[in-house]
């Protein structure tokens, strides 16, 4: 027999779940505990690398089990096995589609081997073997592997069209595959959580009434997601002061050129060029004063969070700021975003997908439904966006299930 | 953490029968890559199911281990346990895959193993109907293709709730694919302990040339009793004890039918001894059932027998054969003996495919043919007593080579 706190036993994000089903009477914490049903699946891929030796490459599928008839999947490619982690960010995946009110299950795949250490060819092996020892469960539901940070859209073309099914059951699978294909001409669908973030910070200024021009903003991270968020937010104002980069960290309070920042980086910058975008130590970065951060990367997590001189963190992709951040979070006063609400792009427009639509124009269809959310939200009871948003989809499950 | 690796392998016993297979595997035919498929599963599937018992949240989770792709049919037994043990149905699913090798039968092993926690009962309607859920949610993974599902519970009560649950299912296209599994027409119509002792008498006048032979039997569980009465009229066996730690028989001439009641209620007499004087009574053959208490070094050390019969996988330490051999004690592994299960599975899909019941002429035709099989092989392979364990083995990983071969040249 096992306690209600063990059942799952939680890696830090969804802590408070435990005690927000005690609010719940026990009809809908049986409904609820379905929440911590997991279907977990292991293979073993043997890889024959190019040097004809034979290696076991682990590939996991975790599903988080509601009921539902579609599940949705982030593949990755991950270097560690922690269960506890891919559970994580099944169940999140779970609580933003839940948010939104969609009834998907939400999944995560991961292939366990160091990404570098993987030829194309190599990782069309694995890809292969993956989906032939998944094929079951994926001929069972609808499942729909996204783009994700580590495994671009390439990785995805190769898993899918890995598939040697035929054409009826193809056609089922990768349907949605199709579809990005066609959007991949108008939209760049690797960017569609960055439309969630950036629209997530309007509507959080708007609500805040805070004036869009008088705010600076801070991005831990580099890169194509980083770059694109930083020119839409330029674009509607916003300062960004400084970035936080594989080189070092860069500032400037009067708003740093992102168009000649990044091409100067890609070219390993002069020194020249590093004093003008001044190069600053991390311990001074600290303790810039902005008014938003934006972080991409996880490294320094709490310790960091301690000395963060910010009014609002927004996670800018999924699985960063665990329950004990969010501590030092309310303990200082700054306001989280979190990934449930800013990193739902890819869900939104997969759930048009999954209705057959094709929206003309996705990011005002992003927009409209992140303002809609966060209103709702914002008028929802709760001491934080985190609970809030759970509560909302717990809310949701239960209506969905019931 | 992999789970999919030996540092996961949790019970030590368990990890060292994993090494010595390994060992084994290493000297034989087999090559690193080969090794590198064959000791691992390749594919482990987890799934739970909560439920609110008496206030507290209870969970219910089921783990099939699929041992190896290379086979294209799977056999999958069905089992139930208390706790969580995920080498053993590693091991389960291995060891039959390696039997099916042995005998040329194209199958591969599998194991589904349902974890109910202590203190949930499988009569209460909750428990029923999650694990009929979680049936449900297995169905895609052990039934697809060609894969057949089988039940291994010594324990008919478990039985009969497993084949309730199956014909409670809700979705009547899953329950009746379930039950067109489970028909089972070969075992109703025959006694499998009389195929048993059948193929142990042959492999034990095979090693061991005489014409009457006195038996231990070690374990009183429902096969272990099943196997007691079928050999109670057979001439070749003299059974003088039967036995585990609370309860030992004994009776120097034999035991006989009168016995046989007291021991199945388990009453006392003068024939009832202490456990550790009837391990070491004088005897030719001790045959070991597993159950409760499995056969561990110190009963190795005072085992007083000519052949040691395993006849449960698993229910031997690698520690102890080391002593037996070390003893002279010839060593037969169930990887020999308890075979005929497999060999049925084998006969029910032909059964299947035939759409026909097959003969008990037939059938103890076939199971001879297999006999013979398995001795020529001796006759050609074994190179000495000691080593029908290793044969075994080099046998059924030779197989696996030209399946690998076939796969990656």
């Amino acid at each position: 027999m096992v306690d209600e706190k063990v059942v799952y036993q939680k890696n830090e994000s969804f802590g408070k779940i435990d005690l927000l089903l005690e609010n719940y009477n026990e009809k809908e914490k049986e409904t609820l505990l379905n929440l911590y049903n997991f279907k977990e699946i292991f293979v073993n891929i043997p890889l024959k690398s190019s040097d004809g030796e034979i290696k076991n490459v682990t590939g996991v599928k975790v599903d988080n089990f509601l009921s539902y008839n579609n599940t949705f999947s982030n593949l990755r490619i991950h270097p560690y096995f922690d269960i506890n982690y891919f559970r994580d960010f099944a169940f999140l995946n779970t609580i933003t589609f839940s948010l939104f009110g969609i009834p998907v299950n939400g999944s995560f795949s991961s292939i366990l081997m160091d990404p570098f250490d993987l030829s194309t060819d190599e990782k069309e092996e694995i890809f292969k073997m993956f989906s032939s020892l998944l094929k079951n469960e994926i001929l069972e539901k609808d499942i729909f592997f996204s783009t994700d940070i580590n495994s671009n859209y390439n990785d995805i073309k190769i898993f899918t069209d890995s598939f040697h099914l035929d054409e009826f059951d193809r056609k089922k699978i990768i349907s949605f595959i199709d579809y990005y294909n066609d959007l991949k001409k108008d939209i760049d669908i690797d960017k569609l959580n960055e439309y969630s973030i950036f629209y997530s910070i309007l509507k959080y200024c708007e609500l805040k009434k805070k004036s869009v021009d008088d705010l600076s903003v801070v991005i831990y991270g580099f890169g194509e997601k980083p770059y694109f968020l930083s020119k839409i937010l330029k674009r509607e104002g916003f300062n960004i002061v400084g970035i936080l980069t594989h080189l070092g960290s860069f500032y400037d309070p009067y708003g740093i050129q992102i168009d000649e920042f990044y091409k100067n980086y890609l070219s390993n910058f002069s020194s020249r060029e590093e004093t003008r975008y001044k190069k600053i130590d991390l311990y001074t970065f600290e303790n810039v004063r902005s008014d938003i951060s934006i972080f991409y990367i996880d490294i320094f997590k709490k310790d960091f969070l301690k000395n963060i001189n910010t009014s609002l963190i927004v996670e800018g992709r999924k699985m960063l700021f665990g329950e004990m951040e969010s501590e030092i979070m309310k303990e200082k006063g700054i306001e989280l975003l979190p990934s449930e609400l800013t990193c739902s792009g890819e869900i939104i427009l997969y759930d048009e997908l999954r209705k057959n639509r094709i929206p003309k124009k996705i990011e005002i269809m992003i927009q409209k439904e992140i303002y809609k959310k966060m209103d709702e939200i914002f008028k929802a009871d709760g001491e934080d966006v985190r609970t809030k948003i759970i509560k909302i989809s717990f809310k949701n499950i239960l209506e969905n299930l019931s | 953490m992999d789970i999919l690796n030996y540092s996961s392998y949790q019970s030590e016993d368990d990890l060292l029968k994993i090494k010595e297979l390994s060992e084994i595997a290493q000297k034989s035919v087999l090559d690193k890559d080969m090794r590198a498929i064959l000791i691992k599963p390749s594919k482990v599937i987890k799934n739970s199911e909560n439920l609110l018992f008496e206030d507290k949240v209870a969970q219910l989770r089921s783990i099939f281990v699929k041992h190896t792709f290379l086979n294209e049919t799977d056999v999958t037994t069905l089992l139930f346990d208390d706790e969580e043990n995920f080498e053993k149905f590693f091991l389960k699913s291995f060891y039959s895959s390696l039997k099916y090798s042995f005998l040329d039968i194209p199958f591969g092993g599998s194991t589904l193993g349902f974890i109910v926690p202590k203190g949930l009962t499988l009569s209460n309607e909750k428990v029923k109907r999650k694990l009929s859920s979680l049936l449900v949610k297995n169905f895609s993974d052990i039934l697809n293709d060609q894969n057949y599902l089988k039940i291994k519970e010594d324990d008919f009560e478990k039985k009969d709730s497993i084949i309730k649950l199956i014909e409670n299912i809700d979705k009547p296209r899953i329950s009746k694919k379930f039950k067109f599994l489970l028909k089972n027409p070969l075992r109703k119509k025959i006694v499998k302990e009389k195929y048993d002792a059948l193929w142990l008498k042959s492999f034990v006048k095979y090693f061991y040339k005489k014409e009457k032979v006195r038996v231990i039997i070690d374990s009183i569980n429902l096969r272990s009793y099943n196997f007691l009465k079928e050999i109670l009229n057979d001439e070749f066996f003299v059974v003088i004890g039967i036995g585990e730690r609370d309860y030992s028989y004994y009776s120097s001439k034999g035991i006989d039918c009168k016995d046989i009641t007291f021991i199945e209620k388990r009453e006392t007499n003068e024939k009832c001894i202490d456990y550790v004087d009837l391990l070491k009574k004088e005897t030719d053959i001790f045959l070991e059932f597993g159950g409760e208490n499995n056969f561990n070094e110190t009963m190795a050390k005072i085992l007083n027998c000519t052949i040691y019969c395993e006849f449960e996988d698993l229910s031997t330490s690698f520690q102890s054969i080391k002593i037996l051999n070390n003893r002279k004690v010839l060593y037969l592994p169930s990887l020999l003996l308890d075979c005929v299960d497999e060999i049925f599975d084998y006969f029910e899909v032909i059964e299947r495919k035939r759409e026909e019941v097959m003969s008990v002429d037939e059938i103890d035709l076939r199971t001879e043919t297999y006999i013979n099989f398995v001795i020529s092989y001796f006759d050609s392979f074994l190179e000495n007593r000691q080593k029908v364990f290793e044969t075994i083995l080099l046998r059924s990983f030779e197989n696996y080579r030209k399946k690998f071969s076939l796969v990656y040249g």
